[in-house]
């Protein structure tokens, strides 16, 4: 073969490779196809709204019932920090909570509470973001978590700079913890979700924040694992975060992640932002200490378009 | 017929008494409430007719919101010192003090002490017109009563809610929650606190001896009911002399040897109506005014009421122009603890003011301190000031980063503010309204002393005036001073300890921040159409 031939046909095939790759998705060709045997991992799902999307993905994991038993009381704790609307994607969506609040209830859950421990004045960020309403009217109970005396010391053994905390009454008192973060960029954690989300149980943040706020993040991960991660990325805030300062910092996503393994969740959302799960210090340092599997390619994962 | 006993419930005395109490209740939980039940125009209706805020607020805002001070004089004119026993929070309040008691106080006629209250008067609104509200706002009644309500009684209410919480907890209810009182300084409460024991004293022992020597709106009434249309005679024919009224009167200003009444002390309660067995004592139109026994008084209180009314006018046209001669411009950053070798101490060249206070000056010439945008203040951020604006500001509030930020979202001060010290801003001007600027202090800062990530500034900062830069492999913070507005969110997260590597520094003249960039109202579309694992 002359070498101008070999340069052509090589240089076809690989335009051909590309473009096919391109047309059917380069992420999904090269990712590991799901097993419905087995019971998945993690469920991604993207293209509708988030009611709608959680509603495949909890059925995908086998319905509410098998994390909510009849009787029991549910904690749902979504991000609820910042005193702005739904439409400025600081706080987890309303209409996604009002549907994990029925979906737990109509699995038979005896009481269902949602709360944060917010930056923003806490009263303002409940009825502003949307959040309050929803959870009245989905039948939860909104419950506050300003002062200090709510929150009760825990040890974190497996803690390497946070061996303790204070973490809020309702966590230690239900029976079920659902973790619903919103996925945003974070000045401080470069991308908040499942684990910083945890932020907003305990008391004292500013402890963190001096003590290597990664390090701190990985290691509070180690306390308790939320029984569900419901990761809503329907907007998602790109530069700019946590706060946020319009709606030009949003991208529209429409994703929602759901998994019990934090870390793994964690990457799926990191991934979904445009980072590399690796690259996030307390992605990396949960799934060193063993709170999870960053590694997608290891996980059972059930991915949904809408 | 009406039935004796009718008659007797429907007085003067019960009617004052029925207004005066609603007055007090309503004024009462406006200060001590905390969940925003009251909506802030409830509020300013029910402060429409307070006399000092009224003045202040006409001289500073002006318009028909600012007109109760006139309706108050009108209604003084007509029926005497009605606001003093009706719509003063802190007659009301003197009133109940007074009641505290076993058996009834029995007072004696004094006579007036029309030196001491009209000197007492000049020297407070000269002041106030030189500059320095310091002496109209430590003995305004509204003001007084307000600090009362807003310093001492709203611990106590923040107390019994909470232990309600308690109670409430072991039924495993969340219906009422726990509400912390922070940020308060314990000076303002000492201050507030003493006042208030003195004046209740005084109250309890001689009945209203403060509304008629110090209290700057019942010396003004006091010009004014001298001339009222409406007011209180003895019948020299039907009186007994038995003495039955000058007992109940609070004021001490029934002369039963000349069978007079000082009307210009009288604050209408009508005590000494109800007292009266003999009807010897009533309530009606007499339009010429009862001389004075003492031709010297007359005058003293002639010359000072011309004084005094005149002082009024030039304040009217003038206040707000002079320059301040006493409040300082400058004040420093409270720290905590002893200074850590290497750090930086936080040394603001000015203490901050609300935004919707314009400048310092402006606010401090029109603030009389009355607590009330203390109590709404969702954030806690407004504090009592104690050597922040200096002594001549003293109780004045300002903006406190050590125990909350300003709200972006927020202009909840600005929405009841009585005097126009604060003015109502619209939402979208509150937040470019820049009323200092973050100064950061790399000396302090966590991500240089540990070598670790923070950014706790940055994450708070509602504008992203802080952003965090790259730095050695890690992210510092830099402040952008064009885009900040100087709310403190920054300085209430920094974790620094004992002195913050961020803090604002107060400007004395507010200014307008401009925006930031990229701002939009509508999210970018995805561009990914699949997921990336």
């Amino acid at each position: 073969m002359k070498r101008r031939d070999f340069l052509k046909k090589g240089l076809g095939a690989g335009v051909l490779a590309g473009a096919f790759l391109k047309v059917s998705g380069f992420g999904t060709l090269s990712a590991k196809p799901s097993n419905p045997a087995k019971p998945y991992d993690l469920v991604a799902v993207m293209g509708g709204e988030p009611a709608q999307m959680f509603d495949k993905a909890i059925a995908a994991l086998g319905g509410m019932a098998k994390y909510v038993k009849k009787g029991q009381t549910v904690i749902v704790k979504p991000n609820i920090g910042w005193d702005t609307t739904e439409e400025l994607g600081a706080n987890t969506n309303p209409k996604l909570i009002s549907q994990i609040i029925m979906h737990c209830l109509n699995a038979g859950a005896k009481e269902v509470f949602v709360f944060d421990n917010t930056c923003d004045a806490w009263n303002r960020c409940y009825s502003n973001s949307g959040i309050e309403n929803a959870v009245k009217s989905a039948g939860g109970k909104m419950v506050p978590g300003n002062t200090e005396n709510y929150y009760k010391p825990v040890s974190i053994p497996k803690g390497k700079r946070l061996k303790e905390a204070k973490v809020h009454e309702l966590i230690l008192n239900s029976d079920v913890f659902i973790n619903v973060p919103i996925l945003k960029h974070h000045s401080s954690a470069k991308v908040t979700i499942c684990m910083k989300n945890l932020m907003g149980i305990v008391w004292d943040r500013r402890y963190w924040h001096r003590n290597d706020l990664h390090q701190c993040i990985a290691d509070f991960a180690t306390w308790r694992k939320p029984d569900l991660n419901i990761v809503d990325a329907y907007r998602v805030m790109t530069r700019n975060g946590p706060r946020g300062v319009s709606q030009a910092d949003l991208v529209l996503k429409k994703s929602l992640i759901i998994s019990n393994d934090m870390v793994a969740a964690d990457a799926a959302a990191a991934k979904i932002f445009g980072a590399e799960p690796a690259d996030i210090g307390h992605i990396r340092i949960a799934h060193e200490m063993g709170v999870g599997n960053m590694n997608l390619d290891e996980l059972n994962i059930e991915r949904i378009r809408v | 017929m009406i039935p004796q006993v009718m008659q007797k419930l429907f007085t003067l005395r019960t009617l004052r008494r029925f207004i005066a109490l609603i007055f007090l209740l309503l004024f009462g939980f406006a200060f001590v409430d905390f969940s925003g039940t009251l909506s802030s125009d409830f509020i300013q209706g029910l402060l429409y007719l307070q006399f000092t805020p009224s003045v202040i607020k006409f001289i500073t805002v002006g318009g028909i919101a600012a007109s109760g001070f006139v309706i108050v004089t009108l209604l003084t004119f007509l029926f005497g010192r009605v606001y003093c026993s009706m719509l003063c929070p802190l007659g009301i309040i003197q009133d109940i003090a007074a009641r505290v008691r076993f058996k009834k106080p029995k007072y004696v006629y004094l006579k007036p002490w029309n030196l001491i209250r009209y000197i007492s008067l000049f020297i407070i609104v000269s002041l106030a017109l030189l500059g320095s509200l310091f002496l109209l706002y430590t003995f305004d009644p509204y003001s007084l009563a307000g600090r009362i309500f807003s310093d001492l009684i709203r611990p106590i209410y923040y107390g019994v809610n909470n232990l309600l919480v308690v109670i409430l907890g072991f039924f495993n209810s969340y219906a009422l929650h726990h509400v912390d009182f922070k940020g308060m300084p314990w000076q303002g409460v000492a201050i507030t606190g003493s006042f208030a024991a003195l004046l209740l004293f005084v109250a309890w022992r001689w009945g209203r001896i403060y509304c008629n020597s110090i209290c700057p709106v019942g010396s003004f009434l006091s010009i004014i009911s001298r001339y009222s249309l409406f007011r209180i005679v003895i019948d020299e024919k039907t009186c007994t002399a038995c003495n039955r009224c000058v007992r109940t009167c609070k004021a001490s200003c029934i002369d039963m040897e000349q069978k007079t009444i000082d009307f210009s002390r009288c604050v209408a309660c009508y005590n000494c109506i109800d007292s009266c067995n003999a009807k010897g004592i009533s309530y009606r139109f007499a339009l010429k005014p009862i001389k004075n026994s003492k031709a010297k008084d007359v005058d003293t209180a002639r010359r000072s009421s011309l004084a005094i009314l005149s002082g009024f006018a030039i304040g009217a046209l003038s206040l707000g122009r002079i320059n301040m001669l006493f409040a300082q411009n400058s004040g420093q950053g409270r720290g905590k603890g002893n200074r850590k070798a290497g750090a930086v101490f936080n040394e603001r060249n000015a203490p901050i003011t609300p935004p919707g206070s314009y400048n310092q000056m402006d606010f401090l010439n029109a603030c009389t301190a009355c607590h009330l945008c203390v109590s709404v203040c969702p954030t806690h951020v407004l504090q009592p000031s104690i050597s922040e604006f200096g002594f001549w500001g003293m109780l004045q509030p300002h903006m406190d980063f050590h125990s909350g930020f300003c709200n972006f979202e927020c202009t909840k001060c600005g929405e009841v503010c009585p005097t126009g010290a604060i003015r109502l801003l619209e939402l979208e001007t509150k937040k470019r309204v820049q009323i200092g600027k973050a100064k950061f202090h790399r000396a302090n800062c966590i991500v240089r002393v540990d070598r670790t990530e923070c950014g706790a500034c940055s994450e708070h900062c509602p504008t992203k005036a802080v952003k965090m830069v790259p730095w050695q492999g890690l992210f510092i913070p830099e402040v952008d001073e064009d885009i900040c507005i100087g709310c403190g969110a920054c300085e209430y997260a920094c974790p620094t300890e004992p002195y913050k590597a961020i803090y604002v520094n107060g400007n004395t003249d507010h200014l307008v921040a401009e925006l930031p960039e990229q701002i939009d109202d509508a999210p970018r579309e995805s561009n990914i159409d699949d997921f990336p694992f």
